[in-house]
Formats: C-alpha cells, sequence, structure tokens
C-alpha cells in the first residue's frame, strides 16, 4: 500500500505527511499509532495524530487566517463558524474514524494544491484551498454525518467579510438602494435611486458600506448551514437551503433599507435604538421563514 | 512603407495617448474642495502618525490681564524623521507674543517676520536638515504649528506665550482657553462658501475616539480682594484657595480634557467690576486701558413692538447635542416673546426654509406651531450660512418695528468674515445677536456676528444654560444698558485710541478703550449715551483711578491686538491694501502673531542632511458632542450589530426545531 502511494503521487508530499497517511491507510488496529504504544499519547486516537498532522502541514495558511482574524484587517466572525465546527466534531465525537485511503489521499492532493496555491493565487484564495483539504479529510473523518454543511461551515471560518465587502458590497448596495426607492415610491414618497444612495427632495440618504447586508448574509448563510447540519442534509438540498437563505436576506435588507429611510430621511423621529429594533426585525422576517423552510424540508 | 514602419508610427501615437488618459487630471489649486476627513493611523510603517504627545497651558490671571504659556512637546516614536503640524485654536483676543523652541539642550527664541518670509525661513531649514518651527495664523483663533526635522527619538518643545483681557459680564470673571478645532464646512470649489485654504482639511478622529494626545492645565487667579467663586463648568476640578487673594485649579494631564473648550469663571469679592485705568510708560510710546462701569440696568417703561428673526443652524455638525440645546433655546426664545411682537424662523443646513413668508404675531397658535416648527428639524447636511443670512436679512422689515435677527450656530464654517461684511452691509437698523451652541464653538463667527451686528454675542454649552442664556437675551433686549455711546478725553492727551466707536452695551460690562497717551497722565474720561430711561453721563477722573496691576507692561500688546482685530479680523481684506500693511506693521513692531505676521525658530544645526522624512497632520479630536456628520458622514442606515444578528438568529433556529422536535415527540 506504502508503496503504491509513493507511487501515485511521488515524492511530492511531504515525506512525513505521506508517512502518515500511508500508515493510517494501512494499520490496525486503531490505538497503536507509529509503534508508540504504552506511551501516554498511545491512546490517542489515529484520526486525531492525522488530522494533527494536516493542520501542522498546512500551518502557514491558519497562520494567515489567525493574523487577519485578529489584526483587524477583518472581522473576526470565522471565529463563530470555527467554534461549531470544534462544538459539532465533540458533539458528533463517537462517529469520528480514519477516513479511507481514497480520502487521505484526496485530503492530501488538496492540500498540496492549497501549498503550490500560496504561490500563484491570492492568500484568501490558497487558505481555501487548505480548509477544503481540512474539509475532505473532516467529512470523510465523521462518516455518516451530512457533508455539504460541515464544509460550508469551514468556509465561513475564513476572514471572507473584507472581501465580499469589496467585491460583493457594492453590487448589494446598489441593488438594496434601487429595491428600496422602488418600494418608497409605491409607498408614495418621493425618492430616488442614484448609485448606492437613495435621495429624497435635497437629502441623500447613502447606502454604504454597513448596510450592504454582508453581516445578514454571514449569519444567515451560517443558520442555514449549522441547520442543514442538525437536519442532515444533502448536498442538493443544503445547496437549496443556502440559495434560499441568500434570498430571503436580500429581500429582508430591501425592508430594512426602506423602513429605516424614513428617521433618517427625517420624515419620521424615532429613537436611536429604533435602528437596531429594526435592523433585527428584518432580520428575524428572513430567518423564520428559512428556518421553517429548512425543517419542514426535512421533516 | 512597410508594416514595421506602420507599427512603429501607431505605437509612436498611441503611447502618448495612453500615458495620457493614465496620467491623474491635474487640478488648479483652486479647483480642490478642501474638507475635513476622518483620519486613518498606522498605515505607514516607522511612522509617527501622532507626533504631538502632550500639551500644557499654564494661565495666570492677575487683574483683568491674563498671562498664558502653552507647552507642546513632540516626540517622533517611529523611525522615520518628520515634519509634524498641528492645527490648534486659540481664544479670539490673544495677543500671541513669544515662541521659542528646545531641541535636546539647545533653545532657540523664535523671531516674527513677515508670513511669507516665514514660511520661506522655515522651508529652507527644513530642506537643509535643521529643526525649525513655525507658527502662523489662519483665522483669529485658528493656529497652526509646524516642526521641522523630528528625528526618530527626538523631543521638540514648543512654548508659545499670548495675554488677553479678562472683563466682567454680570459680574462673573471668565477666560476661556479653546482646545480643539471643530471641523470645518467647506463648500464645493468655486462656491461662495468655499475657501481654497489647505488647513481646513484636518484628519479628524472618530467620534468614540479621544485625542491622542494629552493636555494639562493649570490656573491661578491673584486679585487685590479674595476671590470669592471659582470653577470651571466644562470640567471637574477642585479649586483650590478660594476665599483668598490667590486661588487655583488644575487639570492632570489626559486625552479627555483636549475635546472640548476649557472655561474657567470666577467671582471677586466687593465690587463686581473693575473700573479704572491702568498704565504703561514705555521707550517711546505710552499706554493706556480705561475700564468704565456701566449703568445699572434700568427696566424700560416703554414696551417697543419688536420683530425676531431666528435663524437656526440644522447642518450635520448640529447633529444631536448641539441641536437639542439649540431647540431648548430656541424654545425658551419663542415661548418668551410678548403678543405685539412677531416673529420667523429660518432653519438652514445646505438649504433653508421659513416658517412663513413673513414675519408672524406671536399669538399662542403661531407660537405653537413654531414648537412644532421647530422640533421637526434634524442635523444633517451642509452649512451654508450666508445663502440664509442673505433671505433672512432680504425679509421684507415692518415699519415702527424694532428688528432683531438671532443667529443660532456652532460656527464651523469657513466665511466668516464674508458673513460679518454681509451683515454689515445689509443689516439697516436691526441688531445681530448670535448664540454658539456646543463644547467647542467658533467664537470668531459668534462674537463677529454679534459685533457686526451691533449686538452681543452668547455661549451655551449645554441644555441647562440654554434657559439661562434666553433669559439674558431678553433682558439686554428690553433693556440696553447704554447706547449711541460716546467718549471724551479731557486734560488727557490721548491719541490711536481703539475702538474708534464704542458699541452699544447690552451685558453688564465695562466699557473698555485703548490707546497710547504724551505727558504726564491726566485729566478726565467723560463717558455719554442713553439708558432705556433717557439720557446718561458719567466720568472718571484719570490720576484719581489709576488701578495698580503687576502686568501693566502687557497694555502695548493688548492695544496692538484690539486694533489689529478692528482692522481686520472681522472684514475681509485683500493682501495690498491699508489695512493689511498696517496690521503687518504692527505686527512687526510688537512682536505679535498675525494673519500677516508669523513666527519662526530655526535650529543652527543640520540634523538630517537632505531633510528627507514625511509630514504628518496630528489628527483632531472631535468636540465633545459632535457627531461625525460634521465630518461630512450622510445618513445612512446600517446593519444591527454582529452579536445582535447571531443571537436573533441563532435564537429563533433553535427554538422553532425545538418546537418542531417537541411536536414530532
Amino acid at each position: 500500500m506504502s508503496a503504491r502511494l509513493n507511487a501515485r503521487i511521488g515524492r511530492a508530499l511531504p515525506s512525513p505527511l505521506i508517512e502518515l497517511l500511508n500508515d493510517a491507510a494501512t494499520a490496525t488496529p486503531r490505538p497503536r499509532a507509529f509503534g508508540m504504544a504504552g506511551r501516554p499519547w498511545a491512546a490517542v486516537p489515529r484520526e486525531i495524530w492525522l488530522a494533527g498532522a494536516l493542520l501542522a502541514a498546512l500551518w502557514p495558511h491558519w497562520h494567515y487566517i489567525a493574523r487577519r482574524t485578529v489584526d483587524g484587517s477583518d472581522d473576526p466572525w470565522g471565529i463563530l463558524a470555527l467554534l461549531t465546527v470544534i462544538g459539532l466534531v465533540l458533539r458528533d465525537r463517537r462517529y469520528l474514524a480514519v477516513p479511507s485511503t481514497a480520502a487521505l489521499m484526496a485530503s492530501a492532493a488538496v492540500a498540496l494544491l492549497a501549498a503550490g496555491a500560496s504561490l500563484v493565487l491570492p492568500d484568501l484564495a490558497a487558505a481555501a484551498l487548505a480548509m477544503l483539504a481540512l474539509a475532505v479529510f473532516l467529512v470523510h473523518a465523521l462518516p455518516g454525518r451530512p457533508a455539504t454543511p460541515l464544509v460550508a461551515l469551514l468556509m465561513l471560518t475564513l476572514p471572507l467579510i473584507a472581501s465580499l465587502h469589496f467585491y460583493l458590497g457594492y453590487p448589494l448596495r446598489v441593488f438594496a438602494a434601487n429595491a428600496a426607492s422602488a418600494l418608497l415610491s409605491a409607498l408614495g414618497v418621493s425618492a430616488q435611486a442614484a448609485g448606492a444612495a437613495i435621495v429624497h427632495d435635497d437629502l441623500t440618504v447613502l447606502i454604504d458600506a454597513p448596510c450592504a447586508g454582508i453581516g445578514m448574509l454571514w449569519v444567515g448563510s451560517y443558520t442555514a448551514a449549522l441547520l442543514s447540519y442538525c437536519q442532515r442534509a444533502s448536498w442538493r438540498t443544503t445547496a437549496i437551503n443556502a440559495v434560499v437563505a441568500c434570498a430571503l436576506v436580500l429581500v429582508a435588507n430591501v425592508l430594512r433599507n426602506t423602513v429605516l429611510f424614513f428617521p433618517e430621511a427625517g420624515l419620521v423621529t424615532w429613537p436611536a435604538w429604533s435602528h437596531e429594533a429594526v435592523g433585527l426585525l428584518a432580520f428575524s422576517c428572513a430567518i423564520v421563514p428559512l428556518a421553517l423552510f429548512i425543517l419542514r424540508r426535512s421533516a | 512603407m512597410s508594416l514595421a514602419k506602420v507599427l512603429i508610427a501607431l505605437c509612436c501615437a498611441l503611447t502618448p495617448m495612453m500615458a495620457a488618459r493614465a496620467a491623474p487630471p491635474v487640478h488648479a489649486e483652486g479647483d480642490r474642495t478642501l474638507a475635513p476627513y476622518f483620519a486613518v493611523t498606522g498605515a505607514a510603517p516607522g511612522v509617527d502618525a501622532l507626533p504631538l504627545k502632550s500639551t500644557r497651558v499654564d494661565i495666570r490671571v492677575a487683574g483683568v490681564i491674563a498671562d498664558v504659556r502653552v507647552r507642546q512637546i513632540y516626540r517622533n516614536e517611529g523611525e522615520t524623521p518628520l515634519e509634524a503640524r498641528y492645527l490648534f485654536p486659540a481664544s479670539t483676543r490673544a495677543a500671541v507674543h513669544a515662541m521659542r523652541m528646545r531641541v535636546g539642550e539647545r533653545v532657540v527664541v523664535a523671531e516674527i517676520r513677515e508670513k511669507k518670509t516665514a514660511r520661506v525661513a522655515y522651508e529652507t531649514a527644513r530642506q537643509e536638515g535643521r529643526s525649525a518651527s513655525l507658527l502662523e495664523q489662519h483665522r483669529a483663533n485658528v493656529l497652526q504649528m509646524s516642526v521641522a526635522n523630528v528625528l526618530p527619538g527626538d523631543e521638540i518643545e514648543i512654548d508659545l506665550g499670548y495675554t488677553e483681557l479678562v472683563v466682567p459680564v454680570d459680574g462673573v470673571y471668565r477666560y476661556v482657553h479653546p482646545a480643539v478645532v471643530g471641523p470645518r464646512y467647506n463648500g464645493a470649489a468655486g462656491s461662495e462658501s468655499h475657501r481654497a485654504e489647505t488647513w481646513v482639511a484636518q484628519p479628524t478622529l472618530r467620534a468614540d475616539v479621544p485625542a491622542r494626545h494629552s493636555m494639562a492645565i493649570a490656573a491661578e487667579v491673584e486679585s487685590p480682594v479674595p476671590v470669592q467663586e471659582l470653577a470651571s463648568p466644562t470640567h471637574r476640578a477642585e479649586p483650590q484657595g478660594v476665599g483668598s487673594r490667590r486661588a487655583r485649579i488644575e487639570l492632570p494631564a489626559a486625552a479627555e480634557h483636549a475635546d472640548r473648550d476649557f472655561v474657567l469663571e470666577y467671582r471677586l469679592a466687593g465690587r463686581d467690576i473693575a473700573s479704572g485705568v491702568l498704565l504703561h510708560e514705555g521707550d517711546g510710546e505710552n499706554h493706556f486701558l480705561a475700564l468704565i462701569e456701566p449703568p445699572a440696568r434700568a427696566a424700560s417703561g416703554a414696551i417697543v413692538p419688536r420683530e425676531y428673526v431666528f435663524v437656526l443652524d440644522v447642518s450635520g455638525s448640529m447633529h444631536g447635542f448641539p441641536l437639542a440645546t439649540a431647540k431648548t433655546l430656541l424654545r425658551s426664545l419663542v415661548s418668551n416673546l410678548r403678543p405685539t411682537d412677531t416673529f420667523n424662523i429660518i432653519p438652514f443646513a445646505g438649504g433653508h426654509s421659513l416658517l412663513a413668508p413673513r414675519s408672524l404675531p406671536a399669538t399662542r397658535e403661531n407660537i405653537e406651531a413654531a414648537l412644532a416648527f421647530i422640533n421637526a428639524q434634524q442635523g444633517r447636511g451642509s452649512t451654508e450660512l450666508l445663502a440664509a443670512l442673505r433671505r433672512a436679512l432680504a425679509l421684507p422689515a415692518e415699519v415702527d418695528r424694532a428688528r432683531s435677527f438671532v443667529i443660532v450656530t456652532d460656527g464651523y464654517v469657513t466665511v466668516e468674515k464674508a458673513a460679518f461684511d454681509l451683515v454689515r452691509d445689509n443689516l439697516g437698523d436691526a441688531n445681530v445677536f448670535a448664540f454658539g451652541i456646543g463644547s467647542s464653538v467658533n467664537r470668531l463667527l459668534v462674537e463677529g456676528l454679534a459685533r457686526a451686528g451691533r449686538g452681543e454675542s452668547f455661549i451655551v454649552l449645554d441644555r441647562e444654560q440654554a434657559a439661562i442664556e434666553a433669559e439674558r437675551f431678553r433682558s439686554y433686549i428690553e433693556a440696553p444698558l447704554l447706547t449711541r455711546i460716546r467718549i471724551d478725553f479731557r486734560g488727557f492727551d490721548v491719541y490711536d485710541v481703539d475702538p474708534p466707536q464704542v458699541p452699544d452695551l447690552f451685558a453688564r460690562r465695562p466699557i473698555v478703550v485703548s490707546g497710547k497717551f504724551r505727558g504726564k497722565p491726566g485729566g478726565a474720561i467723560e463717558i455719554h449715551g442713553f439708558t432705556s430711561t433717557g439720557a446718561y453721563s458719567t466720568s472718571i477722573d484719570v490720576a484719581a483711578s489709576v488701578l495698580q496691576d503687576g502686568q501693566s507692561k502687557a497694555l502695548a500688546h493688548l492695544w496692538a491686538r484690539n486694533r489689529i482685530a478692528t482692522l481686520g479680523d472681522y472684514r475681509q481684506l485683500t493682501h495690498d491694501s491699508t489695512a493689511a500693511t498696517e496690521i503687518t506693521a504692527l505686527g512687526l513692531k510688537y512682536g505679535l502673531l498675525t494673519d500677516y505676521t508669523s513666527f519662526v525658530a530655526v535650529d543652527q544645526v543640520i540634523r538630517n542632511a537632505g531633510g528627507q522624512g514625511v509630514s504628518v497632520d496630528q489628527p483632531q479630536p472631535l468636540p465633545a458632542g459632535v457627531s461625525e456628520f460634521a465630518v461630512g458622514a450622510v445618513p445612512s442606515t446600517p446593519e444591527p450589530e454582529f452579536m445582535s444578528l447571531v443571537i436573533a438568529g441563532g435564537g429563533l433556529a433553535w427554538w422553532l426545531r425545538r418546537r418542531q422536535r417537541m411536536k414530532a415527540a
């Protein structure tokens, strides 16, 4: 087996990793890892050793993610997704098993790809590949548990928010401004969209970055992924859930911007806390149907 | 022609076109819109973007003259040589007469020079690699310090000295030390509300970020009679020595002291107005300063029908606390109108509107409609003050009705002098009263509007003061202390007296005149005018009224500062006008900072050959209570906080799933 693996992937793999992978693919029984029986760490399950090795091999990517998470260049929301994954793994630890050889090879291949990608791709894309390598491993280490939601949650651990704002923020803002101004016009308020702003008389209400709905989109996606995992959704169902989540959040954000236009334009006077309340109410209008949709589909 | 030649020709033609497309557009200096912006620090590695570390202010008030020392400490904690620039406010009355710079053990005393010459000397020193400092005046209350070649690890101290007159109003002596320059609205390039002045484009910290330098203040009051009360309404500090002839108040160094004006108030035992003459006999010329007690306020028998036009600033900088305070003030003012009065309200920001096309009688219904109109105002948008003033001044006036304009603003504009000229040229027989609202008001605008409008200025620091100031305003309007004031000097050979024309007196403060005299001081100063009950005259004997004051040598500076204010603080001048020439001459002769003269200090040692380094502007904190709308933020609809979203989303999903499982069970 070892010879076969080496023959397949040649010398490109880091040698400790390939040893681990080969050993993991062939060795039985589980507790006897690397001939270290009798030592305290010999009781550690083999899949943990393998996961540790994989994590160690991909450390530059984790370092990048950690740095982006704490240095203020991105919002640290990925920590929530990471804690969720850890919690789910701990909850389902009785399902833990050594991944199959094919899975290990696939994981290793993606890890290699991530290592190579860091030379040519942006750090975030390379980190996404590294996370995919971990996802391949984890999915196969938890056989019988829903794979796609787990992959989605792992992807949400990445420092995505700044990039989402950069690439997706403006289109979302323009969409929100146009949809909200159309809604306002239907309500009889003279409002016109001008780029990512709504103009009312001589006053401009800006749909700026914090209004784009990226936060709601992230939390909506996270909720959809978590519920999908809990409901053991298939990849197809998870994908549908994700699409529904995005659609509902977009609509909720338009509603939120429409309602908040009134106080911001000075048409009504509301207390400061009402902004937060309106936002949460609009978000609830997305989350409740989303949760009902996911729960009823799986029921 | 071969194909190669065609291609080469094509390249030759296209390359300049592509370069032209790629080149950034070149704007004429006057085309650039200059506006405050939010500071981003830490963007350049190795550069200390916050070189001003601390400011210490020592105030000593003896009699009616305050002597102030300000020490600014700049330290470069980065790895790159710096030119540090810091915009800071000054009192509108301050006569800045001294500056010195300490670099290590070397102390350089600054020289006063013409503004352009001083700038050239500074730039030359900067490029040669010498440490240098330059103090320039942009407005009577806005100064800028530039310190060149602050090397890594350097600590450079700059000491400033200024003096100003402190006179009591209604028995209270009030000294103000401004700490922050509020962000000024500057209109689009080419518009009448725009000024092509680079100092306006200042980095500003976000609303929840304190100043990045500490400020310590120590104030001491010395008086021939005991100090009865001493307090600061703006800062929490424990006074010492109250009841004795020397009282003191001290604020330890802290960043939170640097986002609002420091106001010191005190009362003296006995007579609440220091009346008399201060004299100083110098080498070439002698100076005097006379403080003359006004008559007591007499209740007016006749009720004059009045028209009030309230001009209310509802721009972005007034959003929140300032506008709430302004509304409280305006409600007090409007509610107290007499039934015989008429009134109108003009709120303004980018545009302006009117309560009614013509002033309305102050009936109960109209007052209630006005209160609702005031309550509906929100602080948003720009500050087109001139257009609003022009509209107010053009309102049709009613015959036989005394008219007063009441302007309520924080004053964060760059068109102060244009506003003064506009008021002065279009006022007719009316008066202007100006209320400054907030913790760091642009006092030059507020005081200048009142001065140009022959009225009075008021500063409202918070909502509690609004009703008190409204009541003061009402008493001033109903019974001015003294109008049409004329001063005669009998047997006292004076010249260059300032002000040439004493304005009407509303508040209970001494009439102040200063000037020069020849020969022995003597004779009398006579005051003539009209109170609300009729003609009034009084006189003081010069020789018998001489006040003993240890600081009378400051009289030359105070006189020159008053003269400069009369000539140029409150009107637009061209650089080649007679007044500008006179101000320059006064600045150079008396060693004073003016619009046309600057202080420059140059170290003789070349410490950074080539003058390599970067320039950094010390960011300003937002004045306390001022919102980010003042820096051009526009209304927006931000999402809820992330944790709120997570709790709402997670909680709802968990609850629904639990409910479904219970149903299934």
